[in-house]
């Protein structure tokens, strides 16, 4: 039982090769055996392509009233680029909690943070690990989801670009939706009430968001009303990807979009440094949830 | 229990009435770990108060308390997942307070419970932990082969963690620990919930890794959990280190000469007194081995005797009484006094 040829001396730590994170690699792999992956991606397209065929289904009959056979196209197009994006954003936006909220807390809940804690490991890496595992499912369902976008292209009326800039903007949406949600699952010890916490926050965003911003705008103080409800996540991606197109379904906001573009100002930077401080503080506050006592050395 | 380095009771300290340059000098440079005036209070709860401990270097060292005495604290402190409120530790030289990463190099630390790893098999959560480690990736599977050579899981490597028993958990886990070669291993209540048998296989692999130069700490409420591997024990009560002492001592003290009645299928009984565990043992290998008589009921004073008499039967393998008596196997029975 002699292991120490081959386990050898531990040597300092020298300049490595990058590797993947190792949380990272372990959630992928623990993934890939999971059944609720392929099911989740199925539903996830199987809904695009619902919604799709439904904006297409509508658009014809209407667009037979057209004159121009390439106008009704394009206008197809835009709607059914339109409607593919809104539903990603917000399938997206609660398929996020579900991946991230028992990130940390699922850890806790099988005894299995301890062994991570008292590792080489920084609370840094362990969150970054769980926030890109979630992320690359999150790739994996967008970029799937790509070839129905490309349809809209291909119909008209809508660049490749327009389809790039859409995919990046639901993107960073889960980005934003995935920080809060690991921010929700450092906080309770247990998995339920970290995922209640996460769905509640997401429903507050989505729903309560435009309400607030609604009653806000329109009642009492217009600029107030305005921050909140372009903060909404449908009004980044309006403005990211197309700024005439979302914020149209949108009473509260469709007003205001475009107001700040045309002064040159592209207001979509805004909301990136929104975002930005927000993930960033929510990974923070995060990873310092999980730091243990004794870890100010690091 | 072979060659334990003699123990001097540390000089008794107080975290009030010392000040931190007074305790520091204090500590034992010499030792895996030193400890003087460690406090912990969780609100009002004392957990620690003002503990002071030596643990020798390539000793077995066993801390025994009941539940609640402070040995998780104590060595959750240790292991850098806690701060004391108070006192200082030295863990190998260094500091878990301030110098918790280098604490991390030349420690492994043991929960009590593995936890559930979903859907990795054993060579998977050995190799993953081999990455955390940071150890080389060409050496990685190299050092999981010869770790899981180590604890005797070389068969199990592609079964999935979570579809082990108990005790292969165990093993798994104190090979997770070792993974990045540690000098110390901090096991706390390793041999909670393990049948006799595990508890044999446990305590041979902690006899080994002595054997190969580490030094071991190892917790439980139960001194026969510890008597038969321990070179050392350390009873820890209210938070304060009630006994230290080499183990034999710490059990003489508390059995004396152990007493046992055994009554035979056909009525026999007879009591002997034993002097001690070896003698136990050879006792019951020559009545369920030798002799192969159907032994009904086995009263000891001081417990510990069921655990003997399986770990005979699976060294021994067959039923030692003969099969199809009225008897099944026999009754235990603890006189604890």
């Amino acid at each position: 039982m002699d292991t120490q040829p081959a386990m050898g001396k531990q040597q300092p730590p020298t300049k490595r090769t990058r590797e993947m994170n190792p949380i990272l690699a372990r959630e992928l792999r623990a993934r890939t055996r999971r059944p609720g992956g392929i099911i989740t991606l199925t539903l996830f397209l199987l809904l695009l392509i619902g919604i799709a065929a439904i904006v297409w289904s509508i658009n014809r009959s209407v667009g037979s009233s057209f004159d121009i056979e390439e106008a009704a196209n394009a206008q197809i197009g835009i709607q059914i680029f339109e409607g593919i994006i809104s539903t990603m954003t917000f399938l997206i936006a609660f398929i996020v909690p579900a991946l991230t909220a028992p990130a940390i807390a699922g850890e806790r809940d099988r005894q299995t943070l301890i062994p991570l804690q008292v590792s080489l490991l920084t609370p840094r890496q362990i969150i970054s690990g769980k926030m890109s595992a979630a992320l690359a499912f999150m790739v994996l369902l967008i970029g799937a989801s790509a070839p129905l976008l490309a349809v809209s292209y291909v119909i008209g009326g809508i660049t490749a670009w327009s389809v790039v800039r859409g995919l990046v903007a639901v993107l960073i949406v889960a980005v934003l939706f995935g920080s809060i949600g690991i921010l929700c699952s450092s906080l309770p010890k247990r998995t339920a009430p970290a995922v209640v916490l996460a769905y509640g926050l997401t429903i507050v965003i989505v729903f309560l968001g435009p309400v607030v911003a609604a009653l806000i705008g329109w009642i009492t103080v217009p600029g107030v009303g305005f921050v909140i409800g372009y903060s909404h996540p449908y009004a980044f991606v309006s403005d990211f990807t197309y700024p005439k197109s979302l914020a149209n379904s949108f009473g509260p906001m469709s007003s205001l979009n475009g107001t700040m573009s045309t002064s040159g100002f592209p207001i979509w930077t805004l909301h990136l440094a929104f975002y930005g401080i927000v993930c960033f503080g929510c990974l923070w506050l995060a990873a310092k949830r999980i730091r243990t006592p004794a870890e100010s050395e690091r | 229990m072979t060659d334990p380095t003699p123990l001097a009771t540390p000089p008794a300290t107080s975290a009030v009435t010392l000040d931190p340059t007074a305790l520091a000098s204090t500590l034992d440079p010499t030792a895996a770990v030193s400890i003087r005036g460690l406090t912990k209070h969780y609100g009002a709860v004392r957990a620690l108060d003002g503990l002071d401990l030596d643990i020798p270097r390539n000793s077995i060292f066993g801390i025994i308390g009941p539940n609640g005495a402070g040995k998780t604290t104590m060595m959750s402190i240790a292991a850098t997942l806690l701060t004391p409120t108070a006192g200082l530790v030295r863990v190998m030289g260094f500091d878990p307070a301030t110098q918790a990463m280098r604490v991390r190099r030349v420690m492994g630390y043991m929960p009590d419970v593995m936890g559930v790893n979903e859907r990795l098999t054993v060579n998977e959560y050995l190799n993953f932990y081999a990455h955390v480690y940071q150890r080389p990736k060409e050496k990685r599977q190299q050092i999981t082969d010869a770790l899981l050579e180590l604890v005797n899981l070389a068969d199990k490597k592609p079964l999935l963690v979570d579809s082990l028993s108990r005790g292969m958990k165990q093993r798994l886990s104190l090979a997770r620990a070792l993974i990045h070669e540690p000098e110390l291993l901090i096991l706390d209540e390793p041999a909670s919930g393990l049948d006799p048998t595990a508890r044999l296989e446990l305590r041979l692999l902690i006899l080994e890794l002595r054997r190969m130069g580490k030094t071991v700490i190892i917790s439980s409420h139960i001194l026969s959990e510890l008597e038969e591997m321990c070179t050392h024990v350390g009873v820890i009560a209210n938070g304060r280190l009630a006994a230290l002492d080499q183990t034999q001592d710490i059990v003489g003290t508390r059995t004396g000469a152990i007493k046992i009645r055994i009554r035979l299928a056909d009525g026999r009984q007879s009591d002997t007194v034993v002097a001690d565990l070896a003698a136990q043992q050879a006792l019951l290998w020559d009545l369920v081995v030798n002799q192969r008589l159907p032994v009904v009921e086995f009263t000891q004073s001081g417990g510990g005797l069921e655990e003997h008499f399986q770990t005979v039967v699976a060294a021994a393998g067959p039923p030692a009484w003969p099969l199809g008596t009225p008897h099944n196997g026999p009754v235990f029975v603890t006189e604890r006094s």
